[in-house]
This record gives C-alpha cells, structure tokens and sequence, in this order.
C-alpha cells in the first residue's frame, strides 16, 4: 500500500540530510527522513575497538551489516578488474555507517571551515598549474563569504568547540564558536612548544564536541574511545543527537529507518516523482513506494552516485541528473598523511578524545612551497592494539621484541595526523558494477581511485614538516605513513560535483540538479575540490543553505505537482 | 537485518562443513571450529608471536579462544585459510625436521615461522594473517576470548 505523498522526501539522515531534515520540517513542509540502518543509540556504546574503530577486518559496529549483504567493488584504474569488497572487513570499500544520523553517530567530531583558497583553488595555483595537470580542478561556484553564515548555522545548531582567531589561516568569522575548545593534553603541550620554536602556529582544533553543557545535552567526560564510536553520554554533536530530535519534534518530519532506497521514479515531464525503498533488515519484504513534491538526496559520495546511476528510466537512460555524465566523476578522499615520533621520556597517558593541538601552516602554505596541503594535529588517544599496529620500518612485528618494543613506548610517543588534498580526476569515479549486486539485487558501487603524483608529492611534503616537529619535539625516532596507491575513505567527497555550467556539474550551487528542478543533492558528492579538512561541517553549511534555498521557493509556489 | 545474517552464516557454514572442516571430528575443549591438534598448533603459533616472560603471552590470555570463536563468527571468511595454512606448516615441518610443528623445540618453531614470514606465497599470507589475530586477540577487548583479565592491559597501564 503506497504512503500519502509527503512534500519533502531526505534519503540519508547524516550529516547534511539530518540538517535538511530539521530546516525544511521547521519551514512547514511536510517531510519523511529516509534512513536505510537502525537507530543505534548510546547504549550501543562499548570500549571495544575490535566492535567499534574503523577498518578492523571485522563486521562494522554501525553498519552496514552483515558484509556479505552489502559488497562493493574497487579497483585502481580501469584497466584491472575490480575486485569484490566488503564493509569492515575491506578498507577498500569505504564504509561509513547504515545509521541514524549517519557517519557522525561515531565520527571523529573534527569541525573546520574551510579556507578561503580552497573555493578558488584554480583561480588561486592557476589553471596552468603542473600540479593540477590532467585533473579537473575547478572554483567551486560560490565563495566561502556566502557559505560563512551557514557555517555559523551549523556550529550553533550542532554545538562547535573551538577558539575564534587562533587559526591565523582561518577564514574570517563573524562570531565565536558557541562553546570553548577541548583542554590541551601533554602530547599538545609538546608540539605547540615545538611548533613556536619552529615559528609556526598551534591552536586547538574546532570539534562539534561539547565541552559544556549545550542544548540540554551534556559535555564530553572525555574517555579513551572516541573516533569510531558513538559516545556515551551524547557529548559528540552528530545529527542524531541534535537536529534529528528537533525536527520530530516540529511534528512535520517522520523518521523512518531500515528504509534502503533503490530507485527513484520520475513522471512524464522528467521530475521526481518519488522513491521506492526496501527493508534493510530483510530484503524479501515488498518495496514500498514514497511519493513527494521535491527530493533530497544526501546518502553520502559512494551511495549518492550509485542511486542516481540505478536510477535509470526511458528519459534517463545514462541514470538520474547525468546528462553531463559527471555522476560518479571526481570522487575524491583525503589522504591522512601522518608520521610518528617515539621519545625516551614519558608522556602520561592522557583522557580523550585526544587531539589538542593542531597547525595549518602548513595548508596553503603562505611561502607557496604547498599546493593545497593540510592540517596537521596530535591524534586520538592511543589504545594497546591500535600502537601494536605501528612499527617503525624494520622493527619486529612479533616475538618478544615486539612486546618489549610495545611496553617501553606505548606511553612515549606522539602519532600525528593530517588530512591532505586529493585532487579531482574524471578516471576516479562511482559507477555501477556489471556484475556484482546487493542482497536485495541492486547493482552495487564500483570504486575506481587511485592517488596521482601530485597528490602523493603534497602528502609527502606535509609528512616531513610533521617529522620536523616531532623531532623538535624531541622525539628520538620518526617515521612516517605509507599511503596505499588508491581507495576513498570515510572523507569520500566530489563524485556529483556543483557548479555553473550544466555539461560539466551535476548539480548548480543551489545544489539542485541541473537535469531536474525538484531533486538536491545535501551531502559531500557535491564538493567541487577536497580541501586539506574535514569535510562535514562544510557539507552541513551547504545543506543549511540549500534548505533555505528550498524552503523560500517553496513559499513562492515552487515545486508543487502540477505546478 | 538479522535474516539477512541468518541466512548468510548458514551459507557459509554449509559451505565449510561439506569441504572438510572439523564438523566430523571432535573440537578442541572450548572450540567451535579447531580440532585438538589444530587448537594446540594455533597456540604454539600465538605463543611465538607473543610470548610468555614476566608478563603473559598471548598463550595464557586465551588467543586461541579468540581466534577460533572469531572463525565461527565475525573472521569466518578466513577459515578456509586457517583450516589450510595449518596442514601446510605440519606438512613443511614433518619435511624438515620430521614433526609437527607443536612438537618442535621452541627455537625450531622460531625458526620455521620466520622461514614461513619470509618466504612469500600462501604460507607468507597465512602467518600474516595469524600474527594479525595474535595481537587483535592479545591487545583487544576480552570480549571476545582474547585478553583475559585484561592482562595486556594491566602490562602496559592501560586503564581503558
């Protein structure tokens, strides 16, 4: 039996369809948050990391489970096959969650804006750059000055930690963050000491965790187990906790989850006519269909695409909004460029989530030796296995040297992080694989992604700065990441890129397709360059802006059957 | 969701018991997957990667436990592996020194594994993969069989 048709359909309840969600129920519409996982709550919370980090070669704690359900392909250029992957036990397959509000139930929390450069990176380097040689490096079509009130939407909405003007590469910002910055450990202390020596600049980093009580929630406690888990006391500023309760709230927005979309229909003129979503929990239940006025589509860089592309009809024949052929083009991810430095001196053991101190000087670098880059910060506490995990070259991975190596510097090192650009390219793209389907019989996402050679040189060059802080630090070894030679992680971004002309973008810089009037895109896909920053919180501005985009055309009459 | 597990666990563990898995011989105390002799060549391994001295080694901490409920479960996609790696290194130990490798001399086993570490192919792929599960059954939540009584914990300092 069909539901009624609602005005406003979000495929996707993470970080930009959480958002839309909320903005759209507060205008009025009447909307249905689509969201393909279960609701995994704080109870839900374990310390295990084997249950709940990244990657562990096990079943992913958040989904999407069970693997075999859910496979992907990837491979690293078209001229090999692609080889079958699955979620948590594949690093290649990208997972981010099949959850209620998304990746950022147990994300990291990193909050940045982004810079000014990285809107302009041609304009910026220069189209003619041998740097961006054979990639499709574009300005996006809007200015982070249009974008800066939406990011103060999203810091205020969600609750951003952090200290205005202590970023000298940051952006201007009209106000404060709405809540001071994490505490700094002594891994912190070490690198911003080290770091002023070096004449560079440290600041605590921007993280939508809440360090005082906010909107009825509570403040970090700050315990060990933070990236890849969902918090226990609700501190982390996902969409689950913060914009999804409010917008049940309104009583204008139903939440349905298990609801995996398959296929979105279209009427006779070439607009959306609504979805069909089966049950995650078990494909042999019927397919429901969803009718709505306007669709939003914000399932994340891989599930974005891959819906689009299956969602192919007699007037779409290349798959939804892709008259460009850009759907799927461009995907892009970051590459966490980190080195690490062991110390002869100890360095106690702190409380979480750890990062404290970071530095963007390295991030369009001002003496222009960096196209692009990235930041750089101290990473999350360090936990028994994640430290068996990192050896420097040569040293044992087993016996007891191993676990004498393990006991004299577990609590003397200092791993940093960073994240750094990855440069769009038409050959890295999401398309649908031609043979390998889904439990429920949908043709799954092929990732084809592999690092060009500049990419590689910008990550190399922000891995020896952050060797050179670590020895000014003191540390007595270094060493540094080896970054594999393709693969979109959890930072997937690009894929359905925005911009001004409709033969080269998949959606304008409303985030509208081109193709169709009453379908947006609120998620990362449609990021134009990566930035060398954590992309949510520009993915929730845009979903801000876009919202209100939606909702002032839908006053003027927009978007309404038979209008 | 839990169909859909169901469903595919079933599969997976038709598959395993009709290519020769240990569903017709006894399992080892404790085990849902190992034999006897398997589950004593698994500890032997576990125990060279991480050994016993004034702290305990992966041995006394239960990898094995680990080891084999994660091939009944979350790891079940390596048991094949598994179940082949390790006729593959009682083969190559009868060859060269006319045991099993849970009868060698703990030098000999040292021996023989970095001889298996270094010499690339399945046995290279198979010692990865158990020296992996060592350290995840060692380091990790006790959860799972692994770390018992969080000893790795206690040796490191760690208070989680």
């Amino acid at each position: 039996m069909p539901n009624s048709k609602v005005n406003a359909v979000v495929i996707g309840s993470g970080a930009g369809g959480g958002v839309v969600a909320k903005e759209l129920a507060d205008a009025g519409l009447s909307v249905v948050l689509l969201e393909r996982g279960p609701a995994y709550g704080a109870g839900h919370f374990s310390h295990d990391e084997l249950h709940c980090a990244c990657d562990m070669g096990r079943p992913r704690a958040y989904g999407p489970v069970p693997p075999e359900a859910h496979p992907r392909t990837f491979r690293t250029s078209d001229r090999e096959p692609a080889r079958v992957v699955y979620p948590g036990w594949d690093a290649e397959y990208a997972a981010l969650t099949a959850s209620v509000g998304g990746a950022t139930i147990a994300y990291g929390g990193a909050a940045w804006r982004y810079m000014i450069q990285d809107f302009h990176m041609r304009s910026t380097y220069g189209s003619d750059n041998p740097a961006f040689a054979g990639s499709n490096v574009e300005d996006w079509p809007l200015d982070y000055e249009e974008l800066e009130p939406y990011y103060e939407k999203a810091e205020y909405g969600l609750g951003v930690a952090g200290l205005a003007g202590a970023d000298p590469q940051a952006a201007p910002r009209n106000k404060p963050y709405p809540l001071p910055p994490l505490p700094i450990n002594a891994q912190g202390e070490m690198i911003a000491a080290a770091g002023k020596r070096l004449g560079w600049t440290p600041f605590p980093p921007p993280f939508a965790i809440l360090t005082e009580p906010y909107q009825g929630r509570k403040a970090c406690v700050q315990c060990s187990w933070c990236l890849g888990f969902v918090c226990e006391v609700g501190a982390k500023s996902g969409t689950a906790v913060t914009v999804i309760p409010r917008a049940l709230q309104t009583g204008h927005c139903e939440l349905r989850a298990n609801a995996s979309v398959t296929h979105i229909s279209t009427d006779g003129r070439g607009r959306v006519a609504g979805v069909w979503y089966l049950d995650y929990r078990d494909p042999r239940r019927p397919a429901v269909r969803q009718d709505c006025d306007l669709l939003v589509v914000a399932a994340g860089a891989i599930e974005t695409p891959r819906l689009l592309l299956n969602s192919r009809s007699r007037l779409f024949p290349n798959g939804l909004a892709n008259s460009s052929d850009q759907v799927g083009r461009n995907a892009m991810t970051h590459i966490y460029a980190g080195a690490y430095g062991l110390f002869e001196r100890e360095i106690p053991h702190e409380k979480g989530p750890g990062p404290s101190i970071a530095f963007n000087d390295w991030n369009h670098p001002r003496d222009g030796s960096i196209v692009g880059g990235g930041y750089m910060y101290n990473f999350y506490v360090t936990t028994p296995l994640y430290f068996a995990g990192n050896r420097p070259p040569g040293a044992p991975s087993w016996g007891k040297a191993h676990k004498d190596f393990q006991r004299r510097y577990f609590n003397r090192w200092i791993h940093m992080d960073s994240c750094s650009q990855d440069l769009p390219f038409g050959r890295n793209r999401i398309d649908l694989d031609p043979a390998v389907k889904d439990a429920w019989g949908v043709p799954a996402a092929r990732i084809t992604h592999a690092f060009s050679e500049a990419d590689n040189r910008v990550a190399e060059a922000v891995m020896d700065r952050e060797e050179q802080l670590l020895k000014e630090a003191g540390a007595s070894q270094v060493w540094r990441y080896k970054n594999p030679p393709g693969g979109i992680g959890d930072h997937q971004n690009g894929a359905c890129r925005m911009g001004n002309d409709p033969q080269s973008s998949v959606v304008n810089k409303h985030c509208q397709s081109h193709d169709v009037d009453n379908l947006f895109l609120a998620d990362t896909s449609v990021f134009v360059t990566c930035a060398g920053l954590n992309p949510s919180l520009t993915a929730q501005a845009l979903a801000y802006r876009t919202a209100e985009y939606i909702a002032k055309q839908w006053k003027g009459g927009a978007f309404r059957s038979g209008a | 969701m839990e169909w859909a597990r169901r469903r595919f666990l079933q599969t997976v563990t038709a598959l395993l018991g009709a290519r020769g898995g240990a569903s017709q011989t006894a399992l080892a105390p404790g085990c849902k997957v190992f034999t006897p002799h398997q589950a004593r060549t698994v500890e032997a391994i576990a125990a060279q990667i991480v050994p016993k001295d004034d702290a305990p080694g992966a041995l006394e901490a239960g990898v094995l436990y680990y080891i084999d409920a994660g091939l009944a479960g979350d790891l079940r996609r390596h048991r094949r592996k598994y179940l082949d790696g390790l006729r593959l290194l009682d083969h190559t130990s009868r060859r060269r020194y006319g045991k099993n490798f849970a009868d060698l001399p703990g030098d000999r086993q040292t021996e023989l594994l970095r001889a298996l570490e270094t010499g690339g192919g399945l046995g290279a792929g198979f010692f990865e993969l158990v020296r992996l599960h060592t350290i995840e059954g060692f380091y990790g939540h006790p959860r799972y069989g692994g770390n018992k009584n969080y000893v790795s914990w206690k040796m490191l300092g760690f208070k989680g």
